[in-house]
């Protein structure tokens, strides 16, 4: 493991508690194949981080582990000292209530006949009374640039505006972590400046998967290289994409 | 929007006091007009009258207009075809008669009576039906049947699938293109045997359903990440403001007046 700096976030004060926290976290799927084998990862509340690396290499299952929609079968994952490897019942749904996952297709992600329902789901519940969910829905929307939009159907936005309205549905549940799966991909250059300008906006700590290095560079100090199930590289982006070899070597390109 | 997909959507925009109603006094209404209208006597023309004149008012304040809500209502007129059979079953005075050798058809004047007011009951009904579908959106007429304690999962399964139901047609659509751009014709003997066609068709049909699969799997995912656990919540409904529950009470009042003065023999 080509290491080039164990922890990406010199000079910042680190917190006792870590945001995320995985040790040799190893997953295999049923069929076999395995998808993580020995992952480490610890990243600090606030730290804005990308996660790159080719197709396969285990980016979106990771982050499937991050609120124990997968459990792996080896390892360790920390969400803000609550274990969410082993986690069941009513600790794993806090442990959803703080990790906002995104899916990459807006479609699976906003499932409701309205935005409004859609981004109100996670508030309901969490249990939460009518005009606190309808206060957050509101606050998401504005969040994301979609104040009004709570009685559109999904199908009918927007390329960008569903992805923005996803990131709305996790918004709404005030989560300390957001873990979004290439919220850049398939989008024009309006729409994709605007996803930026929202994630930019943001001050949870952000673990985003991308193929976009722009916006790696544009929003995120930190870059994480995954490849073949295991971190290949973290450090500081200037650093990493300072590296054209190491780039090279895991299919990654700067534009 | 696809061709497919408009046709699904019945709701007119519209911003009369009608389309603002709450859906579940619409609902509640509609209901109420067609168990009235089907507890009408056979042969209560006035009663029928009366009721068909109440649907094309309302037809004419939402600004749907008497000529679309009519369109709409052709749909039960093959239906009530299976009442056919009454006009030469029903005892009665006879009207008319052929003699079809193993068996005599007799149109009884009974008969007659009895087809015609369940050709009208039906149709006005559909009628009613249409206008409700016309000036309320689909998804506030779902939000109203929850609220008339329709078993919560079913209509989450109709939402999911009204909600799904567009992006499937899409896929099915990029799924033709797909074959399209691929079935150049060269000659007027193209397509392949059917035998191949077939198969062609049924691989299409197998990758859908794969990618649906796929898909759900991927939304119950989504759900999960946001605290699904099983049970279907939303948000209770608003409780029904003093005007809503006079409305309702009013309208069911004068059906009821309709289905029992349609019973007095003018």
């Amino acid at each position: 493991m080509a290491v080039v700096e164990a922890n990406g976030n010199i000079g910042r004060i680190v917190t006792e508690t870590p945001a995320v926290d995985i040790e040799g976290l190893r997953f295999a799927y049923p069929d076999g194949r395995d998808a993580l084998r020995g992952v480490d990862l610890r990243i600090d509340a606030g730290e804005k981080v990308a996660l790159v690396g080719p197709n396969g290499a285990g980016k979106s299952t990771l982050l499937l582990h991050l609120n124990g929609l997968l459990q792996g079968t080896g390892g360790r994952v920390s969400i803000l000292g609550r274990d969410a490897g082993v986690a069941k019942g009513r600790d794993l749904q806090e442990i959803r209530a703080l990790v906002g996952l995104v899916f990459q297709d807006p479609d699976d992600q906003l499932f409701s006949p309205t935005v409004f329902d859609d981004v109100a789901f996670g508030p309901i519940y969490m249990g939460l009374a009518r005009d606190e969910v309808e206060r957050r829905v509101e606050e998401a929307l504005v969040a994301v640039g979609l104040a009004g939009f709570g009685d559109r159907m999904p199908f009918h936005l927007s390329g960008g505006e569903k992805k923005r309205a996803a990131l709305a549905t996790v918004l709404s549940m005030r989560p300390e972590i957001l873990a979004l799966d290439e919220p850049s991909a398939g989008l024009d250059p309006r729409s994709r400046r605007g996803v930026i300008r929202v994630l930019t906006g943001l001050k949870q700590t952000l673990l985003v998967t991308t193929h976009d290095m722009e916006l790696v560079r544009e929003v995120f100090p930190r870059a994480v290289i995954m490849d073949d199930g295991v971190v290949v590289a973290d450090g500081p982006t200037e650093r990493i994409f300072g590296q054209p070899e190491l780039m090279e070597k895991h299919g990654l390109e700067i534009t | 929007m696809s061709t497919v997909a408009s046709l699904l959507d019945r709701y007119r925009e519209g911003d009369s006091f009608l389309h603002r109603a709450d859906a579940r006094v619409k609902l509640v209404l509609t209901l109420g007009f067609i168990v009235a209208m089907t507890s009408l006597p056979s042969g209560a023309w006035y009663g029928f009258g009366a009721m068909l004149v109440l649907v094309w008012v309302g037809a004419i304040l939402s600004g749907v207009g008497i000529r679309r809500i009519f369109q709409r209502s052709l749909l039960a007129v093959p239906f009530v075809l299976i009442a056919l059979p009454s006009v030469f079953l029903r005892p009665g005075e006879i009207l008319a008669e052929w003699d079809l050798g193993l068996w005599v058809m007799r149109v009884s004047a009974e008969g007659l009576v009895f087809f015609a007011s369940v050709l009208v009951k039906s149709w006005t009904s559909v009628t009613a039906a249409a206008l409700l579908t016309a000036i309320t959106p689909p998804l506030q007429i779902l939000d109203a049947l929850r609220a008339l304690k329709v078993p919560a999962l079913l209509v989450a399964i109709v939402n999911l699938m009204y909600r799904y139901l567009f992006v499937l047609i899409d896929e099915v659509q990029r799924l033709l293109r797909a074959r399209s751009a691929r079935s150049a014709k060269i000659s007027e003997k193209s397509g392949g045997p059917l035998t191949w066609r077939a198969k062609a068709a049924g691989g299409m049909a197998g990758a859908l359903f794969i990618r649906s699969l796929d898909r759900s799997e991927r939304i119950y995912l989504a759900m999960l990440a946001r605290g699904y656990d099983g049970q279907v919540r939303r948000l209770g409904p608003a409780s029904l403001g003093k005007g809503a529950m006079a409305t309702l009470a009013g309208g069911l009042g004068i059906f009821a007046a309709i289905a029992v003065a349609g019973r007095w023999p003018w």
